[in-house]
Protein backbone atom coordinates (compact mmCIF):
# COMPACT_ATOMS: atom_id res chain seq x y z
CA UNK A 1 0.00 0.00 0.00
CA UNK A 2 1.24 3.22 -0.84
CA UNK A 3 1.75 5.85 1.52
CA UNK A 4 0.44 9.76 1.75
CA UNK A 5 1.21 12.44 3.68
CA UNK A 6 -1.28 15.09 3.80
CA UNK A 7 -0.02 18.43 5.27
CA UNK A 8 -2.42 21.07 5.55
CA UNK A 9 -3.32 23.69 8.63
CA UNK A 10 -6.74 23.32 7.92
CA UNK A 11 -8.41 20.08 9.40
CA UNK A 12 -11.48 20.36 7.30
CA UNK A 13 -9.24 19.80 4.16
CA UNK A 14 -7.22 16.75 5.87
CA UNK A 15 -9.67 14.92 6.82
CA UNK A 16 -11.41 15.18 3.17
CA UNK A 17 -8.81 14.52 1.45
CA UNK A 18 -7.76 11.75 4.28
CA UNK A 19 -11.50 10.16 3.17
CA UNK A 20 -10.41 10.63 -0.87
CA UNK A 21 -6.94 9.05 -0.05
CA UNK A 22 -8.43 6.10 1.75
CA UNK A 23 -10.64 5.58 -1.14
CA UNK A 24 -7.66 5.19 -3.45
CA UNK A 25 -6.55 2.76 -1.33
CA UNK A 26 -3.54 4.76 0.16
CA UNK A 27 -2.13 4.67 3.55
CA UNK A 28 -2.63 8.32 5.23
CA UNK A 29 -1.11 10.17 7.69
CA UNK A 30 -1.37 13.94 8.37
CA UNK A 31 0.55 17.05 9.40
CA UNK A 32 -0.59 20.52 10.28
CA UNK A 33 2.50 22.51 9.35
CA UNK A 34 5.88 22.01 7.40
CA UNK A 35 7.62 21.50 10.51
CA UNK A 36 5.95 18.85 11.38
CA UNK A 37 5.41 17.28 7.84
CA UNK A 38 9.37 17.57 7.74
CA UNK A 39 9.90 15.29 11.00
CA UNK A 40 7.36 12.56 9.70
CA UNK A 41 9.11 12.75 6.59
CA UNK A 42 12.71 12.18 7.95
CA UNK A 43 11.12 9.21 10.01
CA UNK A 44 9.28 7.68 7.28
CA UNK A 45 9.29 9.12 3.95
CA UNK A 46 5.76 8.89 2.17
CA UNK A 47 5.91 7.44 -1.27
CA UNK A 48 3.28 11.11 -1.93
CA UNK A 49 2.60 14.47 -0.22
CA UNK A 50 -0.08 16.34 -0.61
CA UNK A 51 1.19 19.63 0.42
CA UNK A 52 -0.68 23.07 1.22
CA UNK A 53 0.78 26.05 0.67
CA UNK A 54 -0.04 28.51 3.12
CA UNK A 55 0.61 27.46 6.66
CA UNK A 56 1.89 28.94 9.88
CA UNK A 57 5.21 27.92 11.25
CA UNK A 58 6.34 26.35 7.88
CA UNK A 59 5.32 26.99 4.72
CA UNK A 60 4.95 24.49 2.09
CA UNK A 61 7.82 25.95 0.10
CA UNK A 62 9.57 25.93 2.96
CA UNK A 63 8.89 22.44 3.62
CA UNK A 64 9.68 21.49 -0.30
CA UNK A 65 12.85 23.13 -0.38
CA UNK A 66 14.31 21.48 3.25
CA UNK A 67 12.44 17.92 2.09
CA UNK A 68 14.81 18.39 -1.47
CA UNK A 69 18.41 19.14 -0.05
CA UNK A 70 17.52 16.25 2.27
CA UNK A 71 20.17 12.95 1.42
CA UNK A 72 16.51 10.42 1.54
CA UNK A 73 17.56 7.61 -1.20
CA UNK A 74 13.52 7.89 -0.98
CA UNK A 75 12.56 10.61 -3.07
CA UNK A 76 8.60 11.25 -2.71
CA UNK A 77 5.74 12.72 -5.68
CA UNK A 78 4.59 16.23 -4.31
CA UNK A 79 1.53 17.91 -5.50
CA UNK A 80 1.01 21.42 -4.24
CA UNK A 81 -2.45 22.51 -2.97
CA UNK A 82 -3.05 26.17 -3.73
CA UNK A 83 -5.96 28.55 -4.44
CA UNK A 84 -3.88 30.82 -6.09
CA UNK A 85 -3.76 30.53 -9.65
CA UNK A 86 -1.68 32.80 -11.24
CA UNK A 87 1.33 31.12 -13.35
CA UNK A 88 4.43 32.86 -10.91
CA UNK A 89 3.07 30.84 -7.77
CA UNK A 90 2.75 27.56 -9.59
CA UNK A 91 6.02 28.32 -11.54
CA UNK A 92 7.21 28.99 -7.53
CA UNK A 93 6.04 25.88 -6.94
CA UNK A 94 7.62 23.52 -9.43
CA UNK A 95 10.92 25.22 -9.34
CA UNK A 96 11.04 24.35 -5.82
CA UNK A 97 10.81 20.83 -6.10
CA UNK A 98 7.30 19.79 -6.87
CA UNK A 99 6.41 17.33 -9.27
CA UNK A 100 2.45 18.82 -10.03
CA UNK A 101 -0.20 20.82 -8.43
CA UNK A 102 -4.24 20.84 -7.84
CA UNK A 103 -6.21 23.75 -7.28
CA UNK A 104 -8.51 24.05 -4.26
CA UNK A 105 -11.42 23.02 -3.71
CA UNK A 106 -11.03 19.42 -4.90
CA UNK A 107 -12.76 16.31 -5.09
CA UNK A 108 -11.94 12.71 -5.50
CA UNK A 109 -12.31 12.94 -9.28
CA UNK A 110 -9.40 15.88 -9.55
CA UNK A 111 -6.98 13.91 -7.14
CA UNK A 112 -7.99 10.42 -9.14
CA UNK A 113 -6.75 12.21 -12.57
CA UNK A 114 -3.88 13.86 -11.02
CA UNK A 115 -2.82 10.60 -9.54
CA UNK A 116 -2.98 8.63 -12.65
CA UNK A 117 -1.36 11.76 -14.65
CA UNK A 118 1.76 11.39 -12.27
CA UNK A 119 1.52 7.78 -12.47
CA UNK A 120 1.04 7.12 -8.42
CA UNK A 121 -2.26 5.44 -9.29
CA UNK B 1 6.22 39.77 -2.60
CA UNK B 2 2.81 39.39 -4.16
CA UNK B 3 -0.21 41.30 -1.91
CA UNK B 4 -2.50 38.59 -1.89
CA UNK B 5 -5.35 40.67 -0.20
CA UNK B 6 -8.14 38.21 0.38
CA UNK B 7 -6.01 34.72 0.50
CA UNK B 8 -7.12 33.87 3.93
CA UNK B 9 -10.91 34.12 2.58
CA UNK B 10 -10.19 32.38 -0.56
CA UNK B 11 -8.94 29.56 1.74
CA UNK B 12 -12.29 29.30 3.87
CA UNK B 13 -14.26 29.30 0.58
CA UNK B 14 -12.32 26.42 -0.42
CA UNK B 15 -12.47 24.63 2.81
CA UNK B 16 -16.10 25.35 2.57
CA UNK B 17 -16.78 24.25 -1.13
CA UNK B 18 -14.09 21.11 -0.20
CA UNK B 19 -16.49 19.82 3.00
CA UNK B 20 -19.71 20.48 0.53
CA UNK B 21 -18.05 18.42 -2.25
CA UNK B 22 -17.47 15.50 0.32
CA UNK B 23 -20.87 15.55 1.92
CA UNK B 24 -22.53 15.57 -1.42
CA UNK B 25 -20.71 12.93 -2.48
CA UNK B 26 -21.08 11.20 0.78
CA UNK B 27 -25.22 11.19 0.46
CA UNK B 28 -25.12 10.13 -3.45
CA UNK B 29 -23.13 6.83 -1.95
CA UNK B 30 -25.90 6.56 0.52
CA UNK B 31 -28.95 6.86 -2.09
CA UNK B 32 -26.90 4.37 -4.91
CA UNK B 33 -26.49 2.06 -1.47
CA UNK B 34 -30.09 2.62 -0.73
CA UNK B 35 -30.79 1.75 -4.32
CA UNK B 36 -28.85 -1.09 -4.41
CA UNK B 37 -30.18 -3.12 -1.39
CA UNK B 38 -33.79 -1.80 -2.53
CA UNK B 39 -33.66 -3.82 -5.33
CA UNK B 40 -31.36 -6.99 -3.92
CA UNK B 41 -33.71 -7.47 -1.78
CA UNK B 42 -37.28 -6.66 -3.71
CA UNK B 43 -35.33 -9.83 -5.89
CA UNK B 44 -34.63 -12.23 -2.41
CA UNK B 45 -38.53 -11.37 -1.97
CA UNK B 46 -39.74 -12.12 -5.32
CA UNK B 47 -37.69 -15.44 -5.65
CA UNK B 48 -39.58 -16.27 -1.94
CA UNK B 49 -36.87 -19.31 -1.66
CA UNK B 50 -36.52 -21.31 1.98
CA UNK B 51 -33.88 -19.02 2.42
CA UNK B 52 -35.20 -15.67 2.26
CA UNK B 53 -35.48 -14.49 5.72
CA UNK B 54 -31.56 -15.01 5.87
CA UNK B 55 -30.73 -13.49 2.18
CA UNK B 56 -32.08 -10.47 3.41
CA UNK B 57 -30.67 -10.84 6.89
CA UNK B 58 -27.44 -10.55 5.31
CA UNK B 59 -28.34 -7.50 3.06
CA UNK B 60 -29.52 -5.28 5.69
CA UNK B 61 -26.30 -6.31 7.94
CA UNK B 62 -24.18 -5.41 4.33
CA UNK B 63 -26.12 -2.39 3.87
CA UNK B 64 -25.35 -1.09 7.35
CA UNK B 65 -21.87 -1.66 7.57
CA UNK B 66 -21.41 0.22 3.97
CA UNK B 67 -23.59 2.78 5.99
CA UNK B 68 -21.68 3.16 8.93
CA UNK B 69 -18.53 3.50 6.95
CA UNK B 70 -19.78 6.26 4.27
CA UNK B 71 -19.94 8.17 7.64
CA UNK B 72 -21.49 11.29 6.73
CA UNK B 73 -22.22 12.31 10.22
CA UNK B 74 -18.83 13.66 10.29
CA UNK B 75 -18.63 15.01 7.04
CA UNK B 76 -21.52 17.48 8.29
CA UNK B 77 -19.92 18.21 11.42
CA UNK B 78 -16.60 19.41 9.10
CA UNK B 79 -19.26 20.96 6.66
CA UNK B 80 -20.68 22.61 9.58
CA UNK B 81 -17.10 23.94 11.17
CA UNK B 82 -16.26 24.97 7.18
CA UNK B 83 -19.20 27.23 7.17
CA UNK B 84 -19.03 28.80 10.60
CA UNK B 85 -15.26 29.60 9.80
CA UNK B 86 -16.40 31.36 6.59
CA UNK B 87 -19.27 32.77 7.85
CA UNK B 88 -17.15 34.85 10.69
CA UNK B 89 -14.60 35.83 8.64
CA UNK B 90 -16.50 37.15 5.79
CA UNK B 91 -18.87 39.16 8.41
CA UNK B 92 -14.98 40.59 10.23
CA UNK B 93 -13.93 41.59 6.19
CA UNK B 94 -16.97 43.26 6.03
CA UNK B 95 -16.73 45.11 9.39
CA UNK B 96 -13.21 46.02 9.07
CA UNK B 97 -14.14 47.04 5.40
CA UNK B 98 -16.59 49.07 6.14
CA UNK B 99 -15.46 51.53 9.07
CA UNK B 100 -12.67 53.46 9.37
CA UNK B 101 -12.67 54.31 13.22
CA UNK B 102 -10.47 51.68 14.83
CA UNK B 103 -12.76 51.48 18.53
CA UNK B 104 -16.07 51.04 16.03
CA UNK B 105 -14.07 48.26 14.34
CA UNK B 106 -12.73 45.86 17.67
CA UNK B 107 -15.90 46.99 19.35
CA UNK B 108 -17.99 45.38 16.15
CA UNK B 109 -15.15 42.32 15.66
CA UNK B 110 -15.69 41.85 19.61
CA UNK B 111 -19.38 41.23 18.46
CA UNK B 112 -19.40 39.19 15.78
CA UNK B 113 -16.57 36.85 16.66
CA UNK B 114 -16.83 36.30 20.27
CA UNK B 115 -19.57 34.87 22.19
CA UNK B 116 -21.16 36.66 25.31
CA UNK B 117 -19.02 36.33 28.31
CA UNK B 118 -15.69 35.01 26.12
CA UNK B 119 -14.14 38.56 24.84
CA UNK B 120 -13.81 39.59 29.17
CA UNK B 121 -11.31 36.19 29.40
CA UNK B 122 -9.12 37.11 26.82
CA UNK B 123 -5.15 38.32 27.39
CA UNK B 124 -3.81 40.98 25.52
CA UNK B 125 -1.89 38.74 23.14
CA UNK B 126 -5.17 38.40 21.89
CA UNK B 127 -6.85 41.64 22.27
CA UNK B 128 -3.35 42.52 20.00
CA UNK B 129 -4.14 40.26 17.46
CA UNK B 130 -7.48 41.45 17.27
CA UNK B 131 -6.10 45.22 16.61
CA UNK B 132 -3.47 44.02 14.67
CA UNK B 133 -5.81 41.55 12.12
CA UNK B 134 -8.15 44.93 11.73
CA UNK B 135 -5.41 47.28 11.35
CA UNK B 136 -3.79 45.04 8.55
CA UNK B 137 -6.68 43.69 6.48
CA UNK B 138 -7.84 47.63 6.70
CA UNK B 139 -4.69 48.57 4.85
CA UNK B 140 -6.38 46.41 1.62
CA UNK B 141 -8.79 48.96 1.31
CA UNK B 142 -6.46 51.94 1.47
CA UNK B 143 -3.04 52.37 -0.30
CA UNK B 144 -1.31 51.03 2.91
CA UNK B 145 -1.06 47.23 1.63
CA UNK B 146 2.18 46.07 1.97
CA UNK B 147 4.04 42.66 2.35
CA UNK B 148 4.11 43.29 6.28
CA UNK B 149 0.39 43.64 6.25
CA UNK B 150 -0.08 40.36 4.33
CA UNK B 151 1.85 38.67 6.62
CA UNK B 152 -0.15 39.54 9.91
CA UNK B 153 -3.70 38.91 8.57
CA UNK B 154 -3.63 34.98 8.42
CA UNK B 155 -0.60 35.30 11.58
CA UNK B 156 -3.40 37.57 13.80
CA UNK B 157 -6.26 35.42 12.50
CA UNK B 158 -4.42 32.11 13.48
CA UNK B 159 -4.09 33.63 16.73
CA UNK B 160 -7.86 34.64 17.13
CA UNK B 161 -8.61 30.90 16.03
CA UNK B 162 -6.66 29.21 18.28
CA UNK B 163 -8.64 31.21 21.70
CA UNK B 164 -11.90 30.80 19.54
CA UNK B 165 -10.55 26.54 19.56
CA UNK B 166 -9.93 26.86 23.47
CA UNK B 167 -13.38 28.16 23.70
CA UNK B 168 -14.82 24.80 22.29
CA UNK B 169 -15.88 26.62 18.97
CA UNK B 170 -15.11 24.50 15.89
CA UNK B 171 -13.76 26.68 14.01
Amino acid sequence: MKTCLVVDDSKVVRLVARKILEELRFDVSEAEDGQVALDMSMERMPDVVLLDWNMPIMSGIEYLRALRVTEERKRPVVVFCTTENDLSHIQEGITAGANEYIMKPFDSDIIQSKFVQIRVL
Amino acid sequence: MKIRRHQLIEEAKAELDLAYEAVKRSENRLIALDIEYGEKIAKAEQANGAKMPVKIANFLSEYDKKKVSVDVGALYHLEKSALERYLVLSAVFSTVCANSDENIVSQTFENIVFRPGEYTKVGPDLKNAVRDFAHSLRAYTTEDASSESDLVVPESWAVIEKTLRSFGRAI
